[in-house]
C-alpha cells in the first residue's frame, strides 16, 4: 500500500481547510443576525459539518482520479 | 390495545426477527467460511452495502439516539464538539483505514491487537493493546446498556421496570453475538442501520415543527429560556471561552482515535477489498449529516419543557438523556414511538453485539493465545472468546446498574482511553520512530493520565481529558524509544 506524492499533499491541504473554521469560531460566536432560523454560530457550525463532507467527497474523488492510494 | 402495548409489542418484535436473521446469516456463514476467521472478519467477504449499514449501526448507537439530543437539551451550542470531531474523523480515516485495512489482509492481521503486534513484533504489546482496547470499551457498552434502559422505559409508558428490560434485551443480545460471530452482527447491524436512518431522519425533520411549525419558533423560545433557565441549567446558544477550549481540543484528540476503536476497525476488515473500505469511509460520512435533525430532537425537547408542554425536566441529568424518547412519545402515536424505539434500541444493541464480539475475539486470540497457549486450538479460541465477551458484558451492566453516567461522557472517556494508542500506530508505520517499549510506556501513561484527569483532576481548563493522556504518552514514549536505541548501540559495541 502507497500514496502518492502528491496525493499527500492535497490531503494535507484539504485538512487544513477542514480545520480552518476554528479561527472563524469566536468571530462568529454570535446569536444575531439568525440565519436560515438558526442563531448565527449555530448556521456557522451546521455550515462547517457540511463543509466537511464536502471535503471528504473531494478527497475520494481524487484519490479514484489519480489514484491516490495504491495497492 | 393500550398504547405500551403497541410500542412496546413493535419494539421487541422487531428483535426477535433481526436476532433471527441473524442467526440464520451466521448459519450459512459458518458453511462458507473456516470457523476462525468467520468469527472475527467474517471472511474478509463484506461487500458496500452490507459494510456501510453495518458500520453505521456500529458506530451510530445510543449515543446518537439518546446522548447527542441529552446533550443538546442540557448544554445547547456544546453539541457541535461531537458532530464536527464525528465528520473530521472520516476525513482522517480516509487517510489511515486504507493502510490498515491492506496491510491487515496482507499478515493476516483479524484485529488491532494483530496490527500493534505486528509493527513492533512483540506479543507483549499486542496483549497489552488487547486487554486495555477491551477495559476502554467497558463506559461504550455500559452507554448502551443505559440506553436501552431509558428507551424500553419510556416506551412503556412508565409500565415496565428499566432493570428488567435491560436484562431481557441485553441477555438476547450476548448470547446472539456468543453464539453467532461476526457475519449474523454484519448482517443485523444492517437491519439497524436501516430502521436508524428512517426513524432518526422522520422524527428530527418532524419534531420541531408539529411542536412549534419550525426552527424559527423553536429557537425564539431557546432564546427566552436561556435567559429565565431554572436554577442549575446550563443551557447556552453561543460558546463560552471554555467551551471553545474543550471543543478545539475534543476535535483535534478524538478524531485520532476514531478509526482504532477495537469494533470499528475489526468491522472494516471484514471488507471484500480496498475500493470498498474507501466508498465505506466516505458514504459513513452521510450517517453524520443525520446527527443534525437528532440535535433538533434534543432542542424540541427542552423547548417543550421551557412552555411547559414537558414536565420531566430535561435540562439536568440524567432526565437529559431521555429527551429524544419523550418527544416521541410526546408529539407521536404509538406506533410511531414503537418504530422509533426499535431504531434506537437497535442501533443500541447492534453496537454493543459488535463490541462485545470483538472484546472477546482481542482476549482469545491476542492475550490468552499469544501469551499462554501458542498452540490453541481454533475451537478453543472461539470458546474462551465467547466466555470472555459474556464476563464484560455481566461487568458492563453491573456498572450500567450501579454506577450510571451521562451518555455522551461516557463515549468521550472511552474516547480519550482509545487515543492514547495513536501515537504508538502512527509513529511506527511512519518511519518507525517508537520502539517496543518507548510505545508501551506512552500508551500505559497515557491512559493512566485520562484516568487521573477524569476520576480526581475534572476537566483542568477544560480541555479534553485525551489532550492531557497525549501531552504524557508522547514524549514519555519518544524519550524511552531514544534511550532504548541508545542501549542497543551500547550492546552492540
Amino acid at each position: 500500500m502507497k500514496y502518492s506524492r502528491g496525493f499527500w499533499k492535497i490531503c494535507i491541504v484539504l485538512l487544513i481547510l477542514a480545520y480552518i473554521p476554528i479561527i472563524g469560531l469566536p468571530l462568529f460566536n454570535s446569536e444575531k443576525p439568525y440565519l436560515a432560523g438558526l442563531p448565527l454560530v449555530w448556521f456557522y457550525s451546521v455550515v462547517w459539518v457540511i463543509l466537511v463532507f464536502i471535503l471528504l467527497l473531494l478527497v475520494y474523488f481524487i484519490d479514484r482520479r489519480i489514484g491516490g492510494i495504491f495497492e | 390495545m393500550s398504547e405500551e402495548y403497541i410500542a412496546i409489542g413493535i419494539i421487541f418484535g422487531w428483535l426477535v426477527l433481526t436476532v433471527s436473521i441473524g442467526m440464520v446469516a451466521s448459519r450459512r456463514g459458518f458453511r462458507r467460511y473456516s470457523s476462525v476467521e468467520s468469527w472475527f472478519v467474517a471472511g474478509r467477504s463484506l461487500g458496500l452495502i452490507v459494510l456501510w449499514l453495518s458500520l453505521g449501526a456500529n458506530i451510530y448507537s445510543a449515543y446518537t439516539f439518546l446522548g447527542l439530543p441529552g446533550l443538546a437539551a442540557r448544554e445547547g451550542v456544546r453539541v457541535w464538539g461531537i458532530t464536527l470531531y464525528g465528520m473530521l474523523s472520516f476525513l482522517i480515516g480516509f487517510l489511515i483505514v486504507p493502510v490498515l485495512w491492506s496491510q491487515a489482509k496482507k499478515y493476516n492481521w483479524l484485529t488491532i491487537a494483530d496490527a500493534f503486534e505486528g509493527l513492533y513484533n512483540s506479543k507483549l504489546l499486542g496483549a497489552f493493546v488487547a486487554v486495555t482496547g477491551s477495559l476502554w470499551c467497558i463506559p461504550y457498552i455500559q452507554l448502551q446498556i443505559q440506553g436501552i434502559g431509558y428507551i424500553i422505559e419510556v416506551a412503556a409508558y412508565g409500565h415496565v421496570d428499566p432493570l428488567s428490560a435491560k436484562l431481557i434485551a441485553f441477555t438476547l443480545i450476548a448470547v446472539f453475538t456468543v453464539i453467532g460471530g461476526l457475519m449474523s452482527v454484519a448482517f443485523i447491524n444492517m437491519l439497524q442501520g436501516a430502521i436508524m436512518l428512517v426513524s432518526i431522519w422522520v422524527i428530527g425533520v418532524l419534531a420541531p415543527i408539529v411542536a412549534f411549525g419550525g426552527v424559527d419558533k423553536l429557537f425564539s423560545i431557546l432564546g427566552d429560556y436561556v435567559l429565565h433557565q431554572p436554577r442549575g441549567g446550563v443551557f447556552r446558544l453561543t460558546f463560552s471561552t471554555e467551551d471553545i477550549l474543550w471543543l478545539v481540543s475534543l476535535i483535534t484528540i478524538a478524531p485520532l482515535a476514531f478509526w482504532l476503536w477495537p469494533n470499528r476497525i475489526q468491522n472494516v476488515f471484514g471488507a471484500r477489498d480496498i475500493k470498498t473500505v474507501k466508498r465505506n469511509i466516505m458514504l459513513v460520512g452521510l450517517y453524520q449529516i443525520s446527527q443534525i435533525p437528532v440535535i433538533l430532537v434534543g432542542l424540541t425537547a427542552i423547548a417543550l419543557y421551557a412552555v411547559g408542554s414537558l414536565q420531566v425536566p430535561v435540562y439536568r441529568k440524567p432526565e437529559s438523556d431521555y429527551a429524544f424518547m419523550l418527544v416521541t412519545c410526546k408529539l407521536f402515536p404509538p406506533w410511531i414511538v414503537g418504530i422509533v424505539g426499535a431504531g434506537a434500541l437497535a442501533a443500541s444493541i447492534s453496537t454493543a453485539a459488535a463490541i462485545l464480539h470483538v472484546v472477546g475475539a482481542l482476549f482469545s486470540r491476542n492475550a490468552y493465545q499469544r501469551i499462554f497457549r501458542p498452540k490453541a486450538s481454533g475451537r478453543e479460541l472461539v470458546l474462551l472468546a465467547r466466555a470472555f465477551t459474556s464476563i464484560i458484558a455481566v461487568v458492563s451492566l453491573i456498572l450500567a446498574i450501579y454506577a450510571p453516567g451521562v451518555l455522551i461522557y461516557l463515549l468521550l472517556v472511552g474516547y480519550a482511553g482509545i487515543v492514547q494508542f495513536f501515537p504508538a500506530y502512527v509513529l511506527r508505520v511512519w518511519r518507525r520512530i517508537l520502539t517496543k517499549y518507548g510505545a508501551l510506556v506512552g500508551m500505559s501513561t497515557g491512559m493512566i493520565t485520562v484516568a487521573i484527569v477524569k476520576s480526581i483532576l475534572g476537566r483542568p481548563f477544560g480541555l479534553y481529558e485525551g489532550f492531557w493522556g497525549l501531552l504524557v504518552n508522547i514524549p514519555l514514549a519518544l524519550l524511552v524509544s531514544y534511550i532504548e536505541r541508545r542501549v542497543r548501540v551500547g550492546e552492540k559495541y
